[in-house]
C-alpha cells in the first residue's frame, strides 16, 4: 500500500513539473520597474517560432529598455490562456502583450486584466479595450483570394471546377475573415464562380486533418479537376492538393496558402502557387510603439478594432518564385534583432 | 464478437478454437454486413460512390489508422487494456525518418533505426506498468502527455523532403492500389498467423485472457507484456513513416487525431478489452469500416466536422456490446 501512495507522488511530482517548466520563462523583476509580460497563442506549425521559441523580439526590446520579462504559452488551449491570464494577474505585469488562439476566452481574461488594471496589446486578434496590432483579417485574405483569383483567370479563364476552402473553426471570426476573405478577394477577378461549386470543410490549419477530408471532396466530385484552394494557411491548403496528387495525376491544383510557414526559404512547397505573410514572429517589434507610451505613462488613445489599429501591419501576398528569396522565421527574426529600427515587412516583403 | 471466454479460461494454452469458433465468424460475417450496408447505402445516395476514386480514398483512410489499430489491438490481446500513447511512437519515427533522410542515410538503416528507436516508448510503458504495477491507462496518458510535449521541445516540426523517397511514397501506387496501404495489408496477416498458429502467438492470447493460469503454465507474463508494449511501438513506427510520407510537415500534435479511431476500430472489431481474444481479420474490416464513414458522410452532404461525432458514437455501441458479451459470459459462466 505505501509502495502504492509512494508511486502515484512521483507522478504526481513528475507531472507538476512537466506542466510547469515549459510554459513560462522571466527576467526577473527588482520592485517598481516595468513588467513587460507576453502571452503567447499556441504551439509549433501554427504560429511558427513564436510557437516553441517564444518571442526573443519582445524580449530583447524589454532588454534593451531595462524592463523585466515574463512569458506564458497559452498553448492554443482556452482553459491554459485563462489560467494564464491570473498568473499575469499575479505577476503583477505592467502590460501585456496577448496572442491567444483561442479567442472565445478573451472577454474573461479582459475582465481579469481590466480589473487588474494590466493594459494590454492584442495580435491580430481584436478584444474591446485591447490595443489592436496586427493585420486587418479581411484585407490579409481578400489579397491572396485576389492573387489566386489573377492564377485562376489565367489559367482557366475564371472556371474552375472546385474551389476548396479549408477553414479552421476553432480560429473563429479570424478564420471567417481569412478565409472567407480568399473566396471575397478571388471573386473580385473571378465574380462568376457559382457558389455550389465552393467546398467548405474542416481542415484546423493541418495537412493531417485537411488531407484526408479534401480527398473525401475529390471522390466525391469525380469529374472535377481543376481544383483552386484557399485555407486559413498554408498547410490547410497544401493537404488538399497533396490529396489531389494522391487520388491521380489528373488534377490540377492552384493553392495559395496565408502565414508562408511552407513557402519561405527552403522550405518552399510545390503544392503551393504563393501566400500571404503576415511576418508574425515580428509583430513585437510594432509593439514598442504602444508599449514605450504606457511605460512613460502617457498611454495612447484606445484603438481596439481591426478597422481602427493603434498599429497596422500590411500583409505580403508572394508567390512561390518570390518566396524563395525569402528566409524561414527563425532567421527573419534573428535579422530583425540586427536591425532593429525596421520591420520583418520592411526587410523582406517584395516591392 | 470472437470470445468465448469460458472455453478460454477452461484452456488457455490452447486457444485455437476461439478462431474457428462461431463467434469469429459471425463477428467477421456482422462487420461485412455493416461495412457493405454502408457502402450500399452510399451507392443508392450517390451511385459515384462505387468509383475508383472512392475506392482509392477509403483505402488512403485506412493506411495510418489501419496499421496503428494493429499496434493497439495486440495491446488489447495481451491484457494491456490500451496504450493511450501510441501517438509518440507514431510521431517520433516519423519525424526521425526525415532527420535520417536529411542527413543521407539510405532506406534500410533509416526505417530499421527510426523504427526501433520508437520502441523505446512501448520499453518504457513496459517498465511502469509490467515491473511497477501502475495501471497502464495512467502510464500510457502519461507517457502520451511528456512524450507529446518532448517531441514539441525536440522536434517542432518536420519537414518532408518533396522529392524523397518518404513524399514519393505516400502518392505511389502498387498493383492498383496506394503503396502505403500494403504494411497494413501485410501487418494483417503476420499478426493472423503469428496469433493463430505460433507458439509466442497463442501465448500472448494466454497472458491477455487467462494471466494467472498462464503464470501457472509457466509462461513469463513480464517478458510477453515487455515484448507486446514493445511491439506495439514498433508497429506504431511503421505507421509514423507513412504518416511521414502523407505529410510533409509533421507537427508533434497532430498524432493525436488517430487515438480515438484506432480504439473505435480496436472495440468494433471485437477484441475485448478485458484482454485474450479478438481477430485480426475483423480488426481489418472494422478498419475498413471506420475509413469508409467520412467519404460516406461527404456523399451524403454532411460536413466533415461530423466525423468525431460518428466516431464517437461508433465507440460508446462498440463499448456497450463489449460490456454486454462479457456481462453475459460472466453469468453464463
Amino acid at each position: 500500500m505505501q509502495k502504492k501512495s509512494k508511486s502515484w507522488s512521483v507522478i504526481a511530482l513528475l507531472s507538476v513539473v512537466a506542466l510547469v517548466l515549459p510554459t513560462t520563462q522571466s527576467i526577473a523583476a527588482p520592485k517598481g520597474k516595468f513588467k513587460l509580460c507576453v502571452a503567447l497563442g499556441g504551439i509549433a506549425g501554427i504560429l511558427g517560432t513564436l510557437g516553441t521559441e517564444g518571442d526573443p523580439v519582445a524580449k530583447a526590446g524589454a532588454k534593451k529598455r531595462g524592463w523585466a520579462y515574463y512569458e506564458v504559452n497559452n498553448k492554443l488551449d482556452a482553459q491554459t490562456a485563462v489560467k494564464n491570464a491570473d498568473l499575469l494577474v499575479r505577476q503583477k505585469c505592467s502590460a501585456v502583450i496577448m496572442f491567444n488562439g483561442r479567442p472565445e476566452v478573451n472577454p474573461t481574461i479582459a475582465k481579469k486584466l481590466a480589473k487588474a488594471k494590466i493594459p494590454v496589446i492584442t495580435y491580430d486578434i481584436g478584444q474591446p479595450g485591447w490595443y489592436f496590432l496586427g493585420i486587418d483579417n479581411l484585407a490579409a485574405g481578400e489579397a491572396g483570394g485576389e492573387a489566386l483569383g489573377k492564377l485562376v483567370k489565367e489559367k482557366w479563364n475564371c472556371q474552375p471546377d472546385l474551389v476548396l476552402q479549408s477553414q479552421a473553426s476553432g480560429a473563429g471570426i479570424v478564420d471567417a475573415m481569412r478565409t472567407g476573405g480568399m473566396i471575397t478577394g478571388m471573386k473580385k477577378i473571378c465574380p462568376d464562380i457559382p457558389a455550389s461549386k465552393i467546398k467548405i470543410f474542416e481542415g484546423n490549419g493541418e495537412i493531417a486533418v485537411a488531407q484526408p477530408a479534401a480527398r473525401d471532396i475529390l471522390a466525391a466530385n469525380p469529374t472535377a479537376k481543376k481544383i483552386a484552394v484557399v485555407g486559413i494557411n498554408d498547410a490547410g491548403v497544401v493537404g488538399p492538393a497533396l490529396a489531389a496528387r494522391q487520388l491521380g495525376s489528373d488534377y490540377d491544383v492552384l493553392a495559395w496558402g496565408q502565414d508562408g510557414n511552407l513557402i519561405a526559404g527552403d522550405n518552399v512547397n510545390p503544392d503551393l502557387k504563393g501566400s500571404v505573410l503576415y511576418f508574425l514572429e515580428g509583430y513585437s517589434a510594432y509593439a514598442f510603439e504602444v508599449l514605450d507610451q504606457i511605460a512613460k505613462g502617457t498611454p495612447p488613445k484606445m484603438q481596439d478594432k481591426a478597422t481602427n489599429p493603434a498599429v497596422l501591419v500590411k500583409p505580403c501576398p508572394v508567390s512561390a518564385a518570390q518566396a524563395k528569396n525569402i528566409p524561414i522565421d527563425k532567421v527573419r527574426v534573428a535579422n530583425l534583432a540586427k536591425n532593429p529600427s525596421k520591420t520583418l515587412y520592411a526587410l523582406y516583403c517584395p516591392k | 464478437m470472437s470470445i468465448n471466454s469460458n472455453e478460454q479460461r477452461r484452456s488457455p494454452l490452447y486457444p485455437r478454437r476461439i478462431f474457428f469458433g462461431t463467434g469469429d465468424s459471425g463477428n467477421i460475417l456482422a462487420l461485412l454486413i455493416l461495412w457493405f450496408t454502408l457502402i450500399g447505402a452510399s451507392a443508392i445516395n450517390n451511385s459515384l460512390f462505387l468509383s475508383k476514386t472512392t475506392f482509392n480514398a477509403v483505402v488512403f483512410n485506412m493506411c495510418i489508422l489501419g496499421v496503428l489499430a494493429i499496434g493497439q489491438a495486440l495491446i488489447v490481446l495481451s491484457g494491456g487494456i490500451l496504450d493511450l500513447s501510441l501517438a509518440v511512437p507514431l510521431i517520433l519515427t516519423g519525424c526521425l525518418s526525415v532527420i535520417f533522410y536529411d542527413r543521407g542515410w539510405s532506406t534500410l538503416p533509416l526505417l530499421i533505426f527510426s523504427v526501433l528507436i520508437s520502441g523505446i516508448v512501448g520499453l518504457i510503458n513496459a517498465f511502469f506498468i509490467v515491473v511497477l504495477k501502475i495501471n497502464p491507462l495512467i502510464v500510457t496518458l502519461g507517457t502520451g502527455f511528456a512524450g507529446g510535449g518532448l517531441l514539441l521541445i525536440l522536434f517542432d516540426r518536420a519537414m518532408v523532403n518533396p522529392e524523397s523517397w518518404i513524399a514519393n511514397f505516400g502518392i505511389s501506387y502498387s498493383l492498383g492500389v496506394p503503396s502505403a496501404w500494403w504494411p497494413m495489408v501485410l501487418f494483417t496477416i503476420f499478426m493472423h498467423i503469428l496469433i493463430k498458429y505460433s507458439r509466442p502467438g497463442r501465448r500472448v492470447v494466454a497472458v491477455g485472457g487467462n494471466p494467472v493460469a498462464a503464470k501457472v503454465s509457466g509462461i513469463s507474463l513480464k517478458r510477453y507484456r515487455f515484448a507486446t508494449f514493445f511491439f506495439a511501438s514498433i508497429i506504431a513506427g511503421v505507421a509514423g513513416v507513412i504518416f511521414a510520407a502523407f505529410t510533409p510537415e509533421i507537427r508533434p500534435s497532430s498524432g493525436t487525431l488517430y487515438t480515438l479511431p484506432m480504439i473505435a476500430a480496436v472495440v468494433l472489431a471485437g477484441f475485448s478489452l478485458a484482454g485474450g481474444s479478438g481477430n485480426f481479420l475483423a480488426l481489418f474490416i472494422s478498419v475498413g469500416f471506420l475509413s469508409t464513414v467520412p467519404t460516406a458522410l461527404v456523399f451524403f452532404g454532411l460536413e466533415s466536422l461530423w466525423e468525431p461525432f460518428f466516431q464517437g458514437v461508433i465507440l460508446i455501441v462498440a463499448v456497450s456490446l463489449d460490456a454486454l458479451r462479457t456481462k453475459k459470459t460472466v453469468t453464463k459462466g
